[in-house]
C-alpha cells in the first residue's frame, strides 16, 4: 500500500461500447491535474421529534464527476491503439470520433453526444486496481492558452459512477500506454486571423494574441435519479437508482472566444462590434520542425464586447468576446484540405501521428 | 481621550444574571439588560484575537411624497446587534463560550465539574467566611484552591480559600450564602474537570425542565433557570470597556491545523450595547482575568497543534478508541450551528429582538484533512455510509497534579463527503467533511452522558483550573 503522489499518477482514457460498461485504457492523458469526486447528496432526518439534535441521514444519490486539466500535446503513439492524446477527450466534448482525411483527423460539433468514456487513473493505493470514472460524459471543455505557456484544456465531467478499484482497468493497462514523451502545442506556435465574411482569413488577417479561451457549454442535464427502469423511458436499462441516468443536451450548446490583445492599436473589433458584422477565423497551430499542426477554425463569430480600458499608466490592451455560431452561407471556413466546410461552431483538425479516426 | 489601539483591546466573557437565577429574565428594554448585566472580573477573560460586533441600527427614511425631492426625516426602527469573535484557544477562558454554545453541563456539586486530585473535606459548623473540617486537612499551601460543597444546605457554593487559619480550618472568600453547618461534604482542588453536553435548547429555561435531578437541596432551588446567555464587554479605548449584554452564541467554530494554535469563531447575538455600562465601569476591565483571582493559578496555555495526544476514528462496532484508531490529520474543524432565530421583535421588545430560540435542528458538521492519501479506509467509510466514532484530545502542560486537556468527543457521525484530487505533481491529500448524529445509545469508552434523550451528538471536556459549574452561578467574588 503505497501513499499517493501526483507525479507518480498515470491516468488513461477509452471510449466505451455501452453506457455503465468501463473498458481498459487506450489514450494516456498529459493531465495537470483532477478533482473527480463522488458529489454524494444525502437525506437528513430533520422530522420533527422533540429533539433539537438530528438523529441520522440516508444516502439518496450518488453522482460523481469534476474537472480534469490537461496539456494538449500532439498525438504520439505507439501502435494503432494506444496514443498519449487529449484527441480523444476533445473528440468526446465534440461529440465527434473525426473524419481522417488528408492526414488529418477533423472533428465538428454534433448534435448528440452518444458516446461514454471511461477515465482510469492511479493513485498508487491498491496494488493492482486504479480509481475508475465509469461512463463520462464531458459537460463543458475550456482550452485556453497564453504568453509562454502551452495551451490547456479544462474538462468538468459527468459520471454514472466512481471507484477507488476499478471494475475493468488494472494498474498495467495504464503503465502499458505510451512513454513516449509528445510535444506540447505551444501559445507561440499559434497565429490567429480573423476577418470578416468578405474572405477567407490569410496572413494579413492576423492578429497578435497575448492569450485566450475558448469554452464549450454542452448544457447537459445535471445529475439525475430516476427509478428503475427496464428500457421504458431510457435507451438502456437503468438498475441502480442510486446512480445517474444518462446525461442529454438540456439546451443549446453555447460556444464563446475570448481574447486579449497585447496591444489596443486599432478600432477594428470596435468597429466590429458596432457594425455587428459577422467574423469567421483560424486558429492554427504548427510544430515548428515535425509539422504537426493543432487547428481550431470558426465559420462564424459576432463580437460581444470589447473593451480596451486604461487601467493604469501601462500599455492597453484589449479583451475582445466573441459569440460563435455554426456556419452561415458567407462563411469561407474550412478544414485544411480545402474542401470541408466547418459547419458547426469551431472545427478542430489534428495532424500527428494518429493514422484513422479516433473513433466512430 | 484615548485612541483605540488593538494590542491595548482585551475581552471578557460570563454567563449572566445579576437578577439571579430565579427571577432572570431576557430583557426587553434596557433597564431590563441593565438588570441581566453581570459584573466581569477575574474568571472572565478571554483570549481573543478580533471582533466585528456591530449594533445594526435599521433606520426607515419618510419616504412620503411631500413636493420635495428630498428626504425630509428618519426613524430608528430596530436595533438587532449581531457579530463575531475569534478567539485563540487556550486552556482556560474558553469554558463560557463552550457552555453557552452546547447549552449543558451537570448541575450536580458532587462531580461537576469533576474535581482532580481533590481533598474530600467534611464541616464541622463553619463561619460566614470560613471552612471548619476537623480533621485537619488543610496546609498553607491550600490558598488559592477552590472549596465545593456538595452536600446539606449550603450545597453547590463555591468558594476561594483566602487565608490558611490552621490545619482545621481556612478562610474563605467572599462569605457564604449559606454558612455550611456540621457534616456538610465538600471537596477542595485546584483542578477540574468540565462535561459539557448539547441541550435541546438555548433559551431561559427552568433547570429541572432541562435536567430532572436539579439539586434543589442546597442553594438551587425548583424555581432557577438555566441561563445560557452572557456578558460579552470589549475593551476599545481605555478605561471605558463597550458592554455587550445578554449575547447569545448561534454558532461555534472550532480549528485547528498544523503548526498552528486552536482557533475558536464564536457569533455572538447581544441584545444590546451599553457604551456607559454602570455595572462594568470605568477602570473595572483592569480586573478582567482568567486566573479567578486565586495565587495558584498557573500560567494559561495556548492550545497547539503539536499537542494533539491522538485523532481517533473507527466504526461505532469498534469501540472502544484505543490507540490502534490513531490516524494522522493535518486539520481539524467542527462548527456548532445552534440555528436561532434572531430577528423576531413585537410589540413588547420595541427596537430590539425576542429572546433568541431555536429556529431548527443543530447542525454540528466538521471537516479533518490527511496530509497523505494512502488507504481507501475513509472513501470506504464514506461510501458505506458507515456510522463512525471519533475522539481529539489535545493534551498541555501539568497544572499542579494534572495534565491541562480539552478532550473533543463524537459518538456518532457519518462523512458526507471526502475527496483526494491529484491536484498537481505533488502528494495527494485527503478531506472528508462529517456530520454529526444523536447517538441512539451509550458508545463504549466514551464519558457518560448525562442528557440522553436525546443524547448529545458532541462533548467537549476542558480540565482546566476553573473550579466553577457554568450554569450554577457559583463565581461569586463580584
Amino acid at each position: 500500500m503505497g501513499t499517493a503522489k501526483g507525479f507518480a499518477t498515470i491516468m488513461g482514457v477509452a471510449k466505451e461500447g455501452s453506457f455503465k460498461t468501463a473498458v481498459a485504457p487506450t489514450d494516456k492523458v498529459p493531465f495537470i491535474s483532477e478533482g473527480i469526486k463522488w458529489n454524494y447528496e444525502d437525506k437528513i432526518f430533520d422530522w420533527l421529534q422533540g429533539s433539537a439534535g438530528i438523529p441520522g441521514m440516508d444516502r439518496v444519490f450518488e453522482p460523481s464527476g469534476g474537472s480534469l486539466e490537461a496539456e494538449i500535446v500532439y498525438t504520439q503513439k505507439t501502435d494503432a491503439t494506444n496514443f498519449i492524446s487529449t484527441g480523444l477527450l476533445i473528440a468526446m466534448a465534440m461529440g465527434d470520433g473525426g473524419t481522417f482525411t488528408g492526414g488529418a483527423n477533423q472533428h465538428l460539433l454534433v448534435d448528440t453526444l452518444a458516446d461514454p468514456f471511461t477515465v482510469a487513473w492511479n493513485k498508487q493505493i491498491n496494488a493492482a486496481k486504479v480509481w475508475e470514472a465509469i461512463s463520462c460524459f464531458i459537460n463543458t471543455m475550456t482550452i485556453t492558452g497564453e504568453t509562454n505557456g502551452s495551451l490547456k484544456v479544462t474538462f468538468e465531467l459527468i459520471a454514472y459512477d466512481l471507484l477507488t478499484d476499478s471494475s475493468t482497468s488494472e494498474i498495467s493497462d495504464l503503465t502499458s500506454l505510451p512513454t513516449t514523451v509528445p510535444s506540447p502545442v505551444l501559445f507561440n506556435q499559434m497565429i490567429f486571423q480573423i476577418a470578416d465574411q468578405s474572405g477567407e482569413p490569410g496572413a494579413g488577417d492576423q492578429y497578435g494574441l497575448k492569450s485566450f479561451t475558448l469554452t464549450l457549454n454542452n448544457n447537459l442535464t445535471p445529475p439525475e435519479q430516476l427509478t428503475l427502469d427496464a428500457t421504458k423511458t431510457l435507451d438502456y436499462a437503468h438498475t441502480d437508482a442510486m446512480q445517474p441516468i444518462k446525461p442529454e443536451r438540456n439546451g443549446h450548446r453555447e460556444v464563446t472566444l475570448e481574447v486579449v490583445l497585447g496591444r489596443y492599436s486599432g478600432d477594428d473589433f470596435f468597429d466590429w462590434q458596432n457594425n455587428e458584422t459577422a467574423l469567421q477565423a483560424y486558429f492554427l497551430g504548427t510544430h515548428p520542425s515535425s509539422s504537426e499542426e493543432f487547428d481550431i477554425c470558426f465559420p462564424h463569430l459576432k463580437i460581444l464586447d470589447a473593451p480596451a480600458p486604461v487601467s493604469g499608466p501601462e500599455v492597453v490592451e484589449q479583451t475582445v468576446t466573441f459569440q460563435c455560431f455554426t456556419r452561415n452561407s458567407a462563411s469561407d471556413i474550412q478544414f485544411s484540405d480545402n474542401a470541408t466546410n466547418v459547419t458547426s461552431e469551431f472545427g478542430i483538425e489534428t495532424d500527428d501521428q494518429r493514422t484513422a479516426v479516433i473513433y466512430s | 481621550m484615548g485612541n483605540t489601539v488593538g494590542a491595548f483591546s482585551k475581552a471578557a466573557f460570563r454567563l449572566e444574571s445579576d437578577a439571579g437565577m430565579v427571577n432572570a429574565a431576557y430583557p426587553t428594554t434596557v433597564a431590563g439588560a441593565d438588570t441581566e448585566e453581570v459584573l466581569l472580573k477575574s474568571s472572565d477573560q478571554i483570549t481573543f484575537l478580533s471582533e466585528s460586533l456591530k449594533e445594526n441600527l435599521s433606520f426607515e427614511q419618510d419616504v412620503t411624497l411631500l413636493g420635495t425631492p428630498g428626504v425630509p426625516n428618519t426613524d430608528l426602527v430596530s436595533i438587532l446587534p449581531a457579530g463575531s469573535l475569534e478567539i485563540r484557544g487556550f486552556y482556560d477562558g474558553l469554558d463560557a463560550l463552550i457552555a453557552a454554545a452546547m447549552g449543558f453541563e451537570l448541575p450536580l456539586a458532587t462531580n461537576s465539574p469533576a474535581a482532580q486530585n481533590s481533598t474530600a473535606l467534611i464541616s464541622t459548623d463553619s463561619g460566614a467566611t470560613s471552612y471548619k473540617d476537623g480533621g485537619n486537612p488543610f496546609a498553607s499551601g491550600d490558598i488559592g484552591k477552590f472549596i465545593r460543597v456538595v452536600s446539606g444546605a449550603a450545597e453547590g457554593q463555591v468558594r476561594r480559600i483566602s487565608a490558611f487559619v490552621g490545619a482545621g480550618e481556612v478562610t474563605i472568600t467572599p462569605a457564604w450564602d449559606s454558612n455550611p453547618v456540621n457534616a456538610t461534604t465538600a471537596v477542595m482542588a485546584q483542578e477540574w474537570l468540565h462535561l459539557f453536553e448539547l441541550s435541546n435548547h438555548l433559551h431561559d429555561e427552568l433547570w429541572t425542565s432541562v435536567y430532572g435531578s436539579y439539586p434543589t437541596g442546597g442553594v438551587g432551588t425548583a424555581n432557577d433557570q438555566i441561563i445560557r446567555r452572557g456578558t460579552l464587554g470589549l475593551l476599545k479605548w481605555n478605561p471605558i470597556p463597550q458592554i455587550w449584554r445578554s449575547c447569545f452564541i448561534n454558532s461555534l467554530t472550532i480549528s485547528l491545523s498544523a503548526g498552528g494554535v486552536l482557533s475558536v469563531t464564536a457569533e455572538f447575538i447581544p441584545f444590546d450595547l451599553d457604551k456607559t455600562s454602570s455595572t462594568n465601569t470605568t477602570g473595572l476591565s483592569n480586573n478582567w482575568a482568567f486566573d479567578h483571582a486565586s495565587p495558584l493559578f498557573v500560567t494559561n496555555e495556548q492550545i497547539i497543534f503539536p499537542e494533539i495526544s491522538y485523532f481517533r476514528i473507527a466504526a461505532t462496532g469498534d469501540a472502544p478508541l484505543d490507540s490502534g484508531d490513531n490516524t494522522g490529520i493535518r486539520e481539524f474543524t467542527i462548527t456548532i450551528n445552534n440555528n436561532l432565530k434572531v430577528d423576531d421583535m413585537d410589540a413588547s421588545s420595541t427596537f430590539y429582538r425576542l429572546m433568541p430560540m431555536r429556529n431548527s435542528h443543530r447542525e454540528i458538521t466538521g471537516n479533518f484533512k490527511i496530509p497523505r492519501y494512502n488507504a481507501d479506509t475513509f472513501f470506504d467509510f464514506q461510501n458505506a455510509e458507515s456510522e463512525l466514532i471519533v475522539n481529539l484530545k489535545i493534551t498541555g502542560s501539568t497544572i499542579a497534579s494534572s495534565a491541562r486537556y480539552i478532550n473533543f468527543w463524537l459518538p456518532s457521525l457519518k462523512l458526507e463527503s471526502g475527496e483526494a484530487p491529484v491536484g498537481g505533481a505533488g502528494v495527494v491529500p485527503q478531506s472528508y467533511n462529517f456530520r454529526c448524529l444523536t447517538p441512539g445509545a451509550a458508545v463504549t469508552g466514551f464519558p457518560t452522558q448525562n442528557l440522553i434523550a436525546p443524547r448529545s451528538e458532541l462533548m467537549i471536556q476542558t480540565l482546566s483550573q476553573n473550579p466553577y459549574s457554568m450554569f450554577r452561578d457559583q463565581q461569586k467574588e463580584y
